[in-house]
């Protein structure tokens, strides 16, 4: 059947066409919920309430003219299309539901772990390919920031597979009692059919929100791009149609992001009455819009403020998490 | 404790009404006192000069028998309204009429109809910067 294929699963859903359509909504997203916290419209004319105008944005930029700075390697324009098919690699990964994964094997977790940890080399090769030095600069504090985050990401991850006993994704989303069709985030059924991890461990759940905003560089963490340092960091030369391949890639990482967080913590594709991957996507978006907010809320950090906060809070955090998941796990006889 | 406090204030912030006013379309209450450019009512003029002898920054000057405004130097202090005895020149009370020209020179003008409209479109402009045009 074709909507069983992995060409359909590839190209369609969860792939390319949906992944295009979801980046198109949430940055539309993006831009309403910024404006609402700021007192101000967002886009409102193209469009019913500006719904098209990331569209339009998407068209003006594919027009414009791309320039080459003069002494820019001449793999300039590779190494953001690399980077994008990076974030389609995280997205194969990410199982919207146990049906709609692209890939799933025993070891999907670290999969995504190794993809998550490569990503921060491509935006420094991006910077450097473009002979620039805000986007040297930028590449540079990528790499610094995915070394604070990788950790104690990894650590939060640990307390997962304990109580999952699972290294693959949707093996971690049916450790949280979860069959296609329903959930039980109650605590009382809590041994016998599992819950949202979520509700167990909710200090992961932060710090995970916390890393993936790292990760995909949302406000507090926007170092590697934080416009009045380095202009627009690794990729400050890239204009026109690379700049929306950029910002493509951006906002998707941003969504698995959001929907890493869904599949370890709250359930995965587990929503009452509404149809798994649609209950997923729900998810994520809600998850999304509390990272939109956060972003709109806190201020910028320095780098070296961002490197004390991962080393000496956020990891000895994860590693309390540890323990703390482990007592529990006792306590309630967790097998 | 510090960390809360801006993402309960944005929250908030997020379920308010937003406070731009979507301007071509919606306008905002202006005030009575706005004093906007000058309308000239050329019917009741009696040619006196008295409000270019009053005006403060000598931005009134009288040609051909009318008032003409140089709005390089003009405050919109509004005393001319004032010093005229028949109320021939009025300040339009709207936020619509702006006064940039892409030349100086052309910042030199009649004074509208009191219904907007300029007198004379076709008036000669001088080339000299400094002194303004002759209309």
């Amino acid at each position: 059947m074709l909507a069983d294929s992995l060409l359909f699963k590839l190209f369609v859903f969860p792939g390319t066409v949906f992944s295009f359509i979801i980046v198109l909504f949430l940055f539309w997203w993006w831009r309403k919920i910024g404006a609402s916290i700021q007192s101000r419209y967002g886009p409102k004319h193209v469009g019913p309430a500006g719904t098209l105008q990331t569209i339009a944005d998407v068209v003006k930029l594919i027009t414009k003219e791309s320039i080459v700075p003069e002494r820019a390697s001449r793999w300039f324009w590779f190494m953001p299309v690399f980077s994008f098919v990076l974030s389609f690699l995280f997205l194969s990964l990410i199982p919207f539901s146990d049906h709609w994964v692209i890939i799933d094997f025993d070891a999907s977790l670290i999969m995504l772990f190794a993809v998550m940890a490569i990503e921060p080399l491509f935006i420094f090769l991006v910077g450097w390919v473009s002979y620039n030095k805000y986007g040297v600069a930028g590449g540079e504090r990528a790499g610094i920031q995915m070394l604070a985050y990788e950790v104690f990401l990894a650590l939060t991850f640990v307390p997962v597979i304990m109580l999952s006993h699972s290294w693959s994704l949707v093996g971690i989303v049916y450790g949280q009692g979860v069959s296609p069709t329903w959930a039980s985030p109650v605590l009382h059924t809590f041994v016998d059919r599992g819950v949202w991890f979520g509700l167990v461990q909710p200090l992961a759940l932060v710090l995970s929100i916390i890393a993936v905003m790292m990760a995909t560089e949302k406000k507090p963490f926007n170092l590697p791009h934080a416009e009045p340092e380095v202009i627009y960091g690794s990729s400050t030369e890239y204009g026109g149609p690379f700049y929306a391949l950029q910002m493509l890639s951006q906002f998707l990482m941003g969504f698995l992001g959001a929907g890493l967080i869904t599949t370890l913590y709250l359930g995965g594709w587990a929503l009452p009455s509404v149809p798994p991957a649609l209950g997923f996507v729900l998810k994520t978006l809600v998850v999304g819009t509390i990272i939109i907010w956060l972003e709109h809320s806190l201020p910028a950090m320095r780098v070296p403020h961002l490197l004390e906060v991962a080393w000496r809070k956020l990891v000895p955090l994860a590693f309390l998490n540890i323990f703390i998941t482990l007592i529990i796990m006792e306590v309630l006889g967790w097998a | 404790m510090g960390l809360i406090k801006p993402l309960l204030y944005t929250l908030r912030e997020l379920f308010k009404r937003p406070i731009t006013v979507k301007y071509p379309y919606e306008k905002r209450d202006i005030s009575p006192r706005v004093r906007n450019i000058h309308t000239l009512d050329r019917d009741t003029c009696q040619h006196c000069g008295i409000c270019a002898r009053m005006c403060p920054n000598n931005v009134l000057k009288m040609v051909d028998g009318y008032p003409t405004a140089d709005y390089r130097y003009c405050s919109f202090c509004g005393i001319c309204l004032d010093a005229c005895p028949t109320g021939s020149i009025q300040m339009i009370h709207t936020q619509e009429h702006n006064i940039v020209r892409a030349y100086q020179k052309d910042l030199y003008m009649e004074l509208l109809s009191p219904d907007g409209t300029i007198y004379n479109p076709d008036a000669p402009h001088s080339e000299d910067n400094e002194t303004g045009g002759v209309l």
